[in-house]
Order: C-alpha cells, then structure tokens, then sequence
C-alpha cells in the first residue's frame, strides 16, 4: 500500500516535471533567442549566445520608455481603483448599515451581467460625443466607478469578519480611514494582494482599452507591440527577431516576477474569499 | 445623551456608506448603462462613426444582415468549433495540472509558478513568442519535428493554423490551475479515508469524490470558457500574417466572429452593424450560458 503511494508520487512528480518543461521551454527560447545574433538567421536551443545589445536595439529602436511609461500610468490608475475604490466600495457593503443598501448591491449584480463586449463599442461612440477621446479620464472614470466583480469579492470576504471588530474600533475612538488603514488592511492582506495583482495585470495585459480610447502617443506597451514593430528601417519585411524577443522578455519579466513574489497571497486570496465556492 | 450619541452614530454610517458608494452608482449610470442603452439604439440605426447627430433608424435591418451575412455566419460556426476544441482541453489541462499539484508537497511553489505563468504573461508578448516558434524555417516546432524525421510544417499557413491556434491556446489555457487547486485541496480527507475503508480504488475515488467536490469549480471554469471562447479574438490576429496590428486579418480557418464584428467597426465604420453582431453574439452566450446553468443539476454538486 504505501508502496504503491510512493510509485504514485514519483510519477506525479515526473510528470510535474515533464509538464513544467512543456510550459517553461517556450519562455526560455524566447529569453534564449532574445540573445542570438540579429543577422544570423538560425535560431538557437538553449543560452549559447549573449548579444546583450538587441536589448538596447529593443529600447532604442521604438520609444520603448515612452510606452513603458504610459503603461505605468494605466496601472496606477487601475490599482488606485482596486485597492481603494473598490476595496471601500466593497467595505461598505459588506460593514456599513444603511437603508437602501440592498436596493443599491442589485446595481452591482446588473453590472457583473452586463458583458464587457455589449458597452465596449457604445462606451467609444458615448466619450467621443463627450469628447473625452484620447484623454485618461476615460481610464480614471472606469477606476473611481470601480468594478463589481471586485466589489462583490472584497463584500464576500468582508461579510466573514466578527461584528465586534466595528464596535471595538469605534469605542477607541478610530477615525474610518484609521481604522481602514490598521485594522481591516491587515486583516484582508491576502486579498489586498489579489487585488492588487489582478488590477496589476489586467492594466499592464490590457491592448483594446488603449487602441480603442487612446492614439498612438498615449499608446501603453501591450497596444503598440501588437503590431510588429521591429524590421530593418528600410526593409520592413525583415522582422528582428531576436529584438522582437528581447522587447517581449522585458514586457513580460515583470508580471512574472510580480506573480513570484505574491503567488502565496494569490491561493490564500482565493481560498479565504470564498470564490471557490 | 447616550440615545442622542446613538443616533449621531447611526446617522454617521449611513453618511458614510452613501459616500462611499456614490461614485460607483452615479458612474455605473454615466459611464455604464448610458452607453448600454445607446449601444442598442444605435445597433438599430445606420451609425458609421461619423454621423451621430443625423442617424437614421433602420430598425432591425442590421439584425437581419448579421443573420444573411455569409461571413458572419461562417465565422460564428468556427468559433462555435474553435471553442468546442480549446474549451474542454482548457479544462483538462487546467484540472490534470491542478490534480498533479495536488500530490506535490515539496517544491509546490515552483511547480505552480511555472505552470500558472503562461495564463498571465501579456497575450500580445505570448503571441509574438509563439509566431516565432511557429515560424516553418527555423522555428523552434519544427526543429523539435525534427529531431523525429518530421518534415517542416508550415504551421502558419492555411493548412495548419488551426492546429498552431489550438496548441498555443492550450499552452496558455492554465488559467483556471489557481481555481482548481484550491478545490482539491479543500476536499476534507476523511471522505478518502472513509472510501478506502470501503475498499474503494483509485478511479473510483477520483470519480465519486474529487470529480464531484471540485464540480462547482469545473462549472464556473466551463461557464467562463464558453464566455471567453466565443469572444475569441486577440490569438488569431496575433498569428495572422501582416504588420495591421489590430486589423491584421487571419487565415480563414481561424477568422473569428470577433474579428469580424471588429472589422466592420475599426476596418469599414460600420458602427450599427458592428454592435448589432456584438448583441447577437451577447444573446448567444446567454443562451448557451442558461443552457450549461440548467444541466448543473445532473453534474454539478453543491455540498450545502
């Protein structure tokens, strides 16, 4: 019996491996290739070659910085959404007592129903009569509205809380942003941090909401790789592989790293949220 | 004084939630359902994006041309197909690898990280990546092919785009891994321990134990999957030829519904036709979303 489990857990693990190879090995030659020579053609295995300079060609040659910022600018404002609109959006819904409130959650269902493909077009039609086109606010408006997923996940995993929190905080005499700050933040750590990375994400992954609402100049990293942007500059048929590669490492290195150092949070989030169920 | 205090309180809260709220309902309203309500009174008018203020109402014109447009129809038949492909694998792998998981104790973290990574590395980079590993003369696919006497397959070709589409959505179809996981691993052990007294095998286990425990998960996964599948848009045009960005146009074995309806809109201005698609397809995946919620009943199970 217990030997029959021992067999069953080396084959679990071989096969861990063989699978882990599978779904790594694609991202290794990308990193791998990202560093053969830009004028040999032939692509190579694994780490032979270092020609550390495609990654300077994958900066200099399109204004990656400028990009790189605009997608900083993005993500700020979708974490700003996250983190605090939503996270008190959902507070408040779960922690406050208020008449209406249950009338007022129904909006929040009708939007979770509402598919994103259904406003996305009239949303365009809608800011350009605003004349809102090409400014963030479009992005800005979107983070304070907040999104009703978020806030129906911050509500569920609030809704858990022992009602005495509220009143211990408020005999102490807390002030609410206070009490935010050093009670319920701490308490909902593993969810402030999948929040935090799903807004990361989605803000940083995001190339419609640009390409749809913003012009080249404001364009983030996602919306203006979509196209191939590396040629030779008077041969645009001849693609610079190992640049496109290299911008492609230094456009996804962060989100992996990111997801390193708080994928313990992410199962915690998932599992106290109660979104499993 | 109590009472007076009591009631300052009260009154505070309610303040206090209504602020809080506020930007969300007065935004919901802006931002949300008066585009919503727009949207389907301009998917019945000949909108092209340039004429808001003198748009004719067509009633349900535009309906009608989604239905007889040879092309739409196509195209919604191949996504139909595309997802009948991608969205069972997609479950498979997420589950086969959350059921491997499951059994690692040492080196979890790592394991999990390598195998959650293509699910949230940016499409467009995991695109690009993939087109190169596709490439027919010394892409990495046929290289490996290779190895095995495989003669080279031009993958982004007619003949094959459609596998090369299957293959790099599968490798990216980890998504639901995190999900999975945390369902297996809430399964309360006495449950197997009791099925072993009972002399119970490994299959059996599996199929009267874990299959039906995490069912509620699988749902949520096919139901997100269906949605996503037939919105299928961003992976066809990332391994299209052209350098059109948005616009690229994939081979016809992989031209989506999507891409259509964001053709007529970005490519021809067909404003009102666009949305009219849009609101076909959104009555679709309702329809199909109902559908898979209804036949919960005979899979899916719900402890409580």
């Amino acid at each position: 019996m217990n030997r029959k489990k021992e067999i069953q857990k080396y084959l679990a693990y071989a096969f861990l491996v063989a699978l882990s190879v599978v779904f790594l090995y694609p991202l290794i030659f990308l990193a791998a290739n990202s560093l053969r020579p830009y004028i040999n053609k032939k692509p190579v295995i694994f780490f032979t070659e270092w020609h550390v300079e495609n990654y300077y060609f994958a900066v200099a040659m399109i204004p990656f910085f400028k990009y790189l910022l605009n997608t900083m600018k993005l993500v700020a404002i979708s974490v700003f959404g996250s983190l605090v609109m939503d996270f008190l959006m959902g507070y408040a819904f779960a922690r406050l007592r208020a008449p209406g409130k249950e009338v007022l959650f129904k909006l929040v269902l009708l939007q979770l129903m509402i598919p994103y493909i259904a406003i996305q077009i009239p949303q365009f039609v809608w800011y350009n009569t605003l004349g809102l086109m090409d400014t963030y606010w479009i992005f800005i408006l979107n983070a304070l509205g907040g999104s009703a997923y978020n806030i129906f996940l911050v509500k569920q995993f609030m809704s858990s809380f022992p009602r005495e929190l509220d009143d211990a905080a408020k005999v102490d005499g807390c002030g609410f942003l206070r009490m935010i700050a050093q009670i319920v933040i701490p308490l909902s750590k593993p969810l402030y941090a999948l929040l935090f990375f799903n807004a990361f994400v989605a803000a940083w992954n995001d190339y419609m909401g640009p390409q749809m609402f913003l012009t080249g100049d404001k364009f983030p990293l996602a919306t203006a790789m979509f196209g191939n942007i590396y040629f030779l500059p008077d041969k645009p048929e001849i693609i610079l592989e190992p640049v496109l590669m290299a911008a492609c490492v230094l456009f996804t290195l962060p989100v992996i790293i990111l997801f390193f150092f708080f994928q313990k949070y992410l199962v915690q989030g998932i599992v106290t949220s109660g979104l499993k169920g | 004084m109590a009472e007076k205090r009591f009631w300052n309180a009260k009154r505070r809260e309610i303040a206090l939630f209504y602020v809080l709220v506020a930007p969300f309902v007065i935004l919901f309203i802006a931002t949300k359902l008066v585009p919503f309500v727009n949207g389907l009174y301009l998917s019945l008018t000949n909108y092209t994006g340039y004429n808001y203020d003198r748009v004719e109402f067509v009633g349900v014109n535009n309906y009608q041309r989604v239905f007889t447009d040879a092309q739409a129809m196509s195209s919604l038949g191949r996504t139909f197909l595309i997802g009948c492909i991608t969205v069972p694998l997609g479950l498979i792998v997420g589950l086969g690898c959350a059921l491997l998981l499951n059994k690692a104790r040492k080196g979890l973290g790592v394991f999990r990280t390598i195998i959650y990574m293509p699910s949230i590395i940016p499409t467009v980079a995991a695109g690009l990546m993939w087109r190169i590993i596709f490439n027919a003369n010394e892409g990495l696919l046929n290289k490996f092919l290779g190895i095995f006497g495989i003669n080279p397959v031009n993958w982004l070709g007619y003949d094959h785009i459609l596998a090369a589409l299957v293959i790099m959505m599968t490798w990216g179809s980890t998504g639901g891994l995190l999900l999975n996981l945390a369902a297996l691993q809430g399964i309360p052990n006495e449950l197997y321990e009791a099925a072993a007294l009972d002399g119970a095998g490994g299959w059996k286990k599996f199929t009267k134990i874990t299959l039906p425990m995490i069912s509620p998960i699988l749902f949520f996964n096919l139901v997100m999957g269906i949605i996503g599948g037939f919105q299928l848009y961003a992976q066809p045009v990332l391994l299209a030829p052209g350098s059109n960005g948005v616009l690229n146009l994939p081979l016809k074995p992989t031209y989506t519904y999507m891409v259509h309806a964001y053709q007529q809109i970005l490519g021809y201005s067909r404003f009102g036709y666009g949305l009219a698609m849009m609101w076909v397809l959104v009555f679709i995946i309702n329809i199909l979303t109902v559908i898979v919620t209804k036949t919960q009943k005979y899979w899916v199970f719900y402890s409580d």
